[in-house]
């Protein structure tokens, strides 16, 4: 680099890397005439009466924000606060739950390597009086016997009948209008948030 | 968010609290930060309070219309008065173009083939007397305005907006070196035009 440029780099104090000390530079005296001028000259700048834009200016710019801001399509104000976790504070979230499985792993192997079978009436015994789970499923009435088809041995269930209801109740919603399925899913964001009455996104609660 | 919480936040911040929640003491808070720096940029480069106070205006609309993602050219990710200046200069240029004012000064006439600049001598006294503040400034600015644009256009990007030089070569799309070179002539050329026994304006 030029001396003259290193000299308007120490003038403005951003030296880079490969310039010369400035008393070094300035030991010659047509580089020290320039550098005595060029300060002159910043010296006048930087004393001079900075310029300021009428406040109605500003005050039309402000007045335009608030306008924007209310017209803006889909205000970020309903959406869930923007997420300015910083990478230090993701990485403590996850050291956190890391931790936490860890001191889950720790607290529950032991207890079941000191209880390794749990019998039917060890647990009643456990229970304090209470019903053991043969007794609960005893106690609830029997299902219903599966209806097979007399000539596969399949349930019934399983035969297509109920399939082809269901395909030909959706062909007749779709032809209604009445949704479009085939529609990619829609973002919870992209839902009309406007009023009070609308999805409030979990993000916005207090 | 109180008018001390937004004085001290970042302009991320302020940016976010506008985008999100629609504040626009943030946006106040914003433009007031910035507005000495790109105001005094503005009345530089088109010399007219009235045109700077347009484009100011103008500037900061298509800022407010990127930031409601209108105009998405802002990406989070650079300063903030970089991205600004940016709107700003361009604004100006396209101003300058319509009015074909951004013309260099020729550097040589055609009749004697002595450039402008060479006919400005070194320290001559322009003044006999000290010149009061008011006078200071309308000299500075005059001195200012009779620079060629490019150097008019570093020196107030790096004394108006407070932009460095690598900042400058970046907004302008040149090297740093033909940044800090223009700088060098502007200093020179305007040392050129100080009155000798300007009151306050001497190192």
């Amino acid at each position: 680099m030029d001396k003259e440029l290193q000299l308007i780099e120490h003038l403005y104090d951003e030296p880079s890397g490969d310039v010369r000390p400035l008393r070094e530079l300035l030991e010659d005296p047509e580089l020290a005439a320039e550098y005595q001028a060029l300060s002159g000259a910043k010296f006048a700048l930087d004393h001079r009466v900075r310029a300021r834009p009428p406040a109605r200016v500003v005050n039309a710019i402000v007045r335009e924000a608030a306008s924007l801001a209310q017209t803006a399509p889909g205000r970020r104000s309903d959406r869930a606060p923007m997420r300015l976790m910083t990478f230090k504070k993701r990485g403590l979230g996850v050291g956190l739950a890391l931790a936490a499985a860890l001191a889950l792993t720790v607290m529950v192997n032991p207890w079941n390597l000191l209880t390794p079978s749990l019998s039917p009436a060890s647990m009643a015994d456990a229970a304090d009086g209470a019903a053991p789970a043969e007794s609960l499923l005893q106690a609830l009435p029997p299902a219903a016997p599966i209806a097979r088809h007399a000539a596969t041995g399949m349930p019934e269930w399983d035969s297509g009948d109920d399939l082809r209801r269901l395909s030909r109740r959706i062909q007749s919603l779709q032809a209604a209008g009445v949704d479009q399925w085939d529609e990619p899913a829609v973002p919870l964001e992209m839902l009309p948030t406007g009023s009070v009455r609308g999805v409030t996104p979990a993000g916005s609660r207090r | 968010m109180s008018v001390q919480v937004l004085s001290s936040s970042t302009d991320e911040q302020l940016i976010v609290a506008y985008a999100q929640r629609g504040d626009e003491r943030a946006i106040r808070t914003l433009v007031e930060r910035h507005q000495d720096r790109v105001y005094g940029f503005l009345l530089g480069m088109v010399k007219d309070p009235s045109t700077a106070d347009d484009l100011f205006q103008e500037t900061f609309l298509r800022v407010l219309k990127a930031l409601q993602g209108q105009r998405a050219s802002y990406t989070q990710q650079g300063r903030f008065l970089g991205w600004v200046l940016r709107i700003a200069r361009n604004a100006a240029l396209d101003h300058l173009r319509t009015r074909k004012r951004w013309q260099d000064v020729e550097a040589h006439s055609d009749q004697d083939g002595i450039g402008y600049w060479d006919q400005l001598t070194d320290d001559a006294p322009l003044v006999d007397q000290e010149m009061d503040q008011e006078d200071q400034r309308t000299w500075l600015r005059g001195a200012i305005d009779k620079l060629p644009p490019e150097q008019r256009e570093v020196l107030l990007l790096r004394h108006e907006a407070e932009l460095t030089f690598r900042e400058i070569a970046a907004l302008t799309d040149v090297s740093i070196n033909t940044a800090l070179g223009r700088m060098r002539y502007a200093l020179l050329n305007l040392k050129k035009l100080m009155p000798a026994d300007a009151a306050g304006l001497r190192a």
